[in-house]
């Protein structure tokens, strides 16, 4: 059975660029054995709130330290009804330790004195953006395929009926398309974390929801 | 509440399990009640100390649960989720904050007795203050057909100096494809205790459960423990993860899983990471047949080894 988890619909493009199918890569992904599409490093969420913290602007140890804490909110309740006294507050040893991991991968850098990004994290606000070019690129794509279904028909549609040839194709063309504007520069070289936009834009939307609902 | 109210075969589902939920009903026992009949809220009772609010939404319910400052009760708060149709969609968004000091336990059962088809979502959020002692135990049934799409998604965070225990039971009926989630986040001197168990018992069997507990406070310590079987083509993933980032946290994963008939598939996953210098994080896993000896030993007192087999994985899947 396939797999089929909330992570397959990410992409993670990391630092490992091998054009070659090499022998110990994994038979299934094709990649290397040791680098899966989501590193474990964001499995954690208090290294993802780390990294949401700091795309906003570099930071110092203890200005991470005075943000990663949070107190609970209700969804229904009124603070009237009832005002929550629980705060979580995490120990300086433990986020040095969640900021030297991230370190160590190459997910931030300290910079006199000052912890940084080294990768693009997307925000929700900027997102919205995006929205108009991702329908330009779409509609020109759409163009291509249909000018070049006949062709691609005839030359490989005799393949299984079962077999989805235009997600494959499709698949395969967005990985040399990401190849090609890395070779000339069009796209930094870097990790593409979608993992925190999600995380960003999972909490963000919920407590929309929850405030437009309640 | 009587009996009418609530449908009879959701009040029978559990029996297999030895639970009778009209025990749980409003009107019997002390503690506070939520019970949900598909997307309705059919009963809500409050006690002192306790605060339930819920509202329906199109497809579920939005709720919170409040347990106050140092209120500790015997009787457990009781959440069913019971769905008596087919298909459908049921999602359920809950927030649990038990205050500082507090010791409660939640029952929660989740019973679709005529699934097939049917959808069930949870996205639940559990807020444990310190010095507490919380029980989670949530028991399943999705009936004899063929099971339900279930996903829950749970973020838990346990307080200083308390006490966490979360027991998750399907191991009765067609589960169907259940996809778990649950990450738990450990504070200072906390203990977090983990029970797994789940029965995959045919081809539409496919359960997927992520576990993982994060130590993010000193001396904190948990132990996940997974115990599954799969049977005649079903599925099982136990997927347990321990992290230990804090100094002197302490950690342990433990999977044990059989497969049964040809066709079966069970998996373990143990993930453990040390990230503090001074953390311990352990895991085992076995996976596969019962012991022979032990199949040898029931069968010399006359049993066949289907049913000799049978008895094992009701003991496996009942010890502690």
């Amino acid at each position: 059975m396939k797999e089929n988890t909330k992570y397959h619909n990410y992409r993670f493009v990391g630092k490992i660029n091998v054009d070659e199918i090499e022998p110990w890569f994994d038979f299934a992904t094709g990649k290397p054995w040791d680098d899966p599409e989501i590193p474990w490093i964001l499995d954690n969420k208090v290294r993802r709130e780390i990294l949401v913290i700091l795309a906003k602007g570099p930071k110092s140890f203890q200005q991470i330290y005075e943000k990663v804490n949070f107190s609970p909110k209700p969804l229904l309740i009124t603070k009237e009804e009832y005002d929550c006294q629980i705060s979580y507050q995490w120990t300086k040893e433990t986020i040095e330790n969640h900021l030297m991991n991230l370190e160590w991968y190459n997910l931030i850098k300290l910079i006199e004195k000052k912890y940084e990004l080294t990768i693009p994290i997307l925000s929700t606000e900027k997102s919205e953006k995006l929205e108009e070019y991702i329908v330009k690129f779409t509609e020109n794509w759409i163009t291509i395929i249909k000018q070049l279904n006949n062709e691609v028909q005839e030359k490989i549609g005799d393949l299984d009926q079962k077999t989805p040839l235009y997600e494959i194709l499709i698949e395969k063309a967005i990985e040399k398309l990401y190849d090609l504007l890395k070779r000339d520069n069009l796209i930094p070289d870097t990790p593409n974390i979608k993992v925190l936009w999600a995380e960003q834009l999972r909490k963000d939307k919920f407590e929309e929801w929850v405030a437009k609902n309640y | 509440m009587n009996k009418t109210e609530y449908p009879e075969e959701i009040l029978e589902s559990l029996e297999d399990y030895n639970i009778d939920i009209r025990d749980f009903l409003p009107g019997h026992g002390k503690g506070a009640k939520l019970l949900l009949d598909f997307n309705k809220i059919s009963g809500l009772e409050q006690v002192k100390g306790v605060i339930l609010k819920g509202r329906e939404i199109e497809n579920g319910i939005v709720a919170d649960i409040i347990i106050k400052e140092g209120t500790k009760i015997e009787e457990p708060v009781h959440l069913c989720f019971g769905v008596n149709k087919e298909t459908g969609v049921q999602e359920i968004f809950t927030r649990i904050i038990a205050e500082d000091n507090t010791e409660v336990t939640v029952q929660a059962h989740c019973s679709f007795p005529k699934a097939n088809g049917l959808v069930h979502k949870m996205f639940g959020h559990f807020y444990i203050g310190k010095n507490c002692n919380f029980t989670y135990s949530e028991t399943h049934y999705h009936g004899e057909n063929s099971g339900a799409l279930v996903a829950p998604v749970g973020y838990i965070y346990v307080g200083e100096n308390s006490v966490f225990e979360n027991n998750f039971n399907l191991t009765r009926g067609t589960p169907g494809k259940v996809k778990i989630m649950i990450d738990i986040y450990a504070m200072k001197n906390s203990v977090i205790k983990s029970n797994i168990r789940a029965f995959g018992r045919c081809k539409k069997d496919s359960i997927r459960i992520r576990d993982s507990v994060f130590l993010e406070g000193e001396n904190a310590r948990s132990i996940i423990k997974m115990k599954a079987a799969a049977k005649d083509g079903g599925e099982v993933l136990m997927y347990g993860i321990t992290e230990g980032n804090a100094p002197r946290c302490n950690g342990h994963v433990e999977c044990s899983e059989i497969v049964l008939g040809k066709g079966s598939i069970c998996r373990a996953r143990p993930f453990i990471r040390a990230i503090d210098p001074t953390s311990s994080v352990s895991h085992e896993a076995s996976l596969g047949r019962f012991p022979q000896k032990w199949l040898d030993e029931l069968q010399a007192k006359g049993l066949t080894e289907d049913e000799a087999t049978q008895i094992l994985i009701e003991a496996m899947l009942q010890e502690e």
